[in-house]
């Protein structure tokens, strides 16, 4: 396969801490959450602490608005030559709750093109004009898994710019089902702490443009490693010592042609749930002996499910950029002693960075970025 | 950009109520994960053991994910009754590859896609790319929806309201001799059509060898 340097050419993304990527950055230098209490989206009317983005526009509206913007900020004029890979966990459910409630219970005003997985990729389509697309919908590594595939398009050579879009939008499934589980936090989310309450979940839309094309404005950074796996342990838990978040970490720096102790920053998955944070943290202690920077910014932008891995690779971007480590919110008492987690943000070049995201079913993406300096 | 791909196996089933004899109690012998499936994970699990499965990576599509899950999560809430978490564990689109995973232990790439009447083509097309890394995979398209108020939503009249289709496949450098003409199968979701396709095509022709176009 042909390995030419893939490019991060335009990014944009909205989510609960601000609506667009500078807001969104300068929220989490700040330590801004998006997070608030909310008492109308679980069914027996307790308060719950999830990320809503503060807007007028629609969820759909905002998609739109988001690509235009990136396209206003690369060097392509249109996307009649793009492929579009979007990664969402639940689609239109948003919509298809809405039309259900008003319709007290009957399911015949449903649409599936607004409805399905397939909504977001619908949207765009008919604002955009894109080569061609196809849906990831792995739960909270959907996007991931876009990047993923991203990245082999790129490396086959069988296209010069593939947009990779991650979008979520919050929905009564998702907050009363993520109750259910006994995961949902009444306030906001300490990832990594030993007191940790559990997870916020949130809305999110993340766009990247992906090139061999170095966009001189803007890109310094390169997409250069993608790993996956499998937990092939349980449903919802993940595997209890990380086993398989650190073979996805493994694999991406194979994949990177990387030493693990090249890596300077993490974005971890971090959700703030007991299960994963032990369980993620095990993984980086074993696999990144020399200690990097570890940190989760799902404290500020709440976990937007299947959009955060490209909100997530966003900021890890962003920091690479702005040479910050951004510090982790909420963090008072770390739960592993032998983790890097900053509470405060760090000044510090990064030139490697993984970011990780993992999902029910122990579906495990993580993904090398590299920032390309006059030095290296 | 076109990439042939070697149809090593394949496999095809269909109801118009319900799959019958997906041999459960002897590919899932624990009893306990047995009772949680999805009946798109039997036939997921099922298909794979069909076309003889041994832990490749796999790649899955559904255009309807798990439409009872789904369905019992949104009454739950409307009705302003218990949410069972099992549904909801239950309900991502994909929940049947993932107890493929746990069942065969396999801890390979898992990716699942979504998009609508052209699933299999986007399955088809994604595995074409990832099988350029010279593996056997596993490709998989499920549907399975036949839920309490499905006259509600099956606006095509679909006959068959559960259907699966698998194929194990490498990349080859050998010339195509099956190509996606797009035929339809009425009864059929369209979600499986590029691959029910290429199956019955498969099943008449020596060495089949699909072309996938991206």
């Amino acid at each position: 396969m042909q390995q030419n340097s893939i490019y991060i050419e335009a990014m944009e993304m909205v989510c609960s801490a601000g609506l667009n990527k500078e807001e969104i950055f300068s929220s989490l230098l700040e330590g801004k959450t998006g997070i608030k209490q909310h008492s109308d989206f679980l069914s027996d009317g307790t308060r719950c602490a999830i990320g809503r983005i503060d807007s007028e526009h629609t969820f759909n509206e905002l998609l739109i608005q988001s690509i235009q913007t990136l396209l206003d900020n690369a060097t392509l004029k249109n996307f009649h030559n793009t492929f579009l890979a979007v990664g969402t966990s639940v689609g239109g459910m948003a919509w298809a709750e809405n039309r259900f409630i008003e319709d007290e219970g009957s399911l015949t005003k449903i649409e599936l093109k607004k409805q399905s997985i397939h909504a977001v990729a619908h949207t765009l389509k008919h604002s955009f004009n894109f080569k061609d697309a196809i849906t990831f919908s792995t739960a909270c590594t959907s996007s991931s898994n876009a990047l993923v595939f991203a990245k082999e398009l790129l490396d086959a050579g069988a296209y010069e710019h593939v947009l990779v879009v991650g979008a979520d939008e919050i929905s009564l499934t998702t907050v009363n089902g993520f109750n259910a589980l006994g995961v949902l936090s009444s306030e906001g989310s300490k990832p990594f702490d030993s007191k940790r309450t559990g997870m916020n979940v949130s809305e999110g839309i993340g766009a990247i443009l992906l090139s061999h094309q170095k966009n001189h404005r803007t890109s310094d950074i390169q997409l250069v490693g993608t790993g996956c796996s499998s937990d092939a342990h349980n449903i919802t838990n993940p595997h209890p010592e990380g086993a398989g978040a650190k073979m996805a970490m493994q694999e991406a720096l194979n994949n990177a042609k990387i030493d693990a102790s090249q890596i300077d920053y993490i974005n971890a998955h971090g959700t703030g749930t007991m299960a994963n944070d032990t369980a993620e943290g095990k993984a980086v202690q074993a696999l990144f002996e020399h200690k990097p920077y570890l940190g989760s910014t799902k404290s500020i932008t709440g976990h937007t499910l299947g959009a955060c891995g490209v909100i997530e690779l966003i900021i890890t971007a962003m920091a690479m950029q702005q040479e910050v480590v951004p510090a982790n919110f909420n963090l008072t008492e770390q739960e592993l002693n032998e983790l890097n987690l900053p509470n405060k943000n760090l000044s510090h070049k990064i030139n490697y960075a993984l970011c990780n995201a993992f999902a029910f079913g122990g579906n495990n993406t993580s993904i090398v970025l590299k920032r390309v300096t006059h030095e290296n | 950009m076109k990439i042939n791909l070697k149809i090593l196996n394949s496999h095809f089933v269909s109801a118009t109520d319900k799959c019958e004899n997906l041999e459960e109690k002897t590919l899932v012998p624990k009893m306990m994960l047995r009772r949680r499936l999805t009946r798109a994970s039997k036939i997921a699990i099922f298909l794979a053991s069909k076309v003889g499965y041994k832990n490749e990576r796999i790649i899955f599509g559904s255009a309807y994910g798990e439409a009872k899950a789904t369905i019992d999560i949104i009454e739950s809430i409307y009705n302003k009754t218990l949410l069972s978490p099992t549904a909801f564990q239950n309900s991502v689109h994909n929940t049947p590859v993932s107890y493929l995973s746990i069942l065969s232990e396999n801890t390979k790439e898992v990716t699942t896609v979504s998009d609508l009447f052209d699933t299999s083509l986007s399955v088809l097309k994604t595995g074409a790319i990832k099988a350029l890394k010279k593996d056997k995979l596993l490709l998989m398209s499920v549907d399975a929806f036949n839920i309490d108020k499905v006259e509600e939503l099956n606006k095509c009249k679909l006959t068959q309201l559960e259907s699966g289709v698998a194929m194990l496949v490498e990349v080859t450098q050998e010339k195509a001799n099956i190509f996606v003409e797009n035929e339809t199968f009425a009864k059929t979701s369209p979600s499986l059509w590029q691959m029910l396709e290429i199956h019955h095509k498969a099943q008449n022709t020596q060495n089949p060898i699909v072309e996938i176009e991206l």
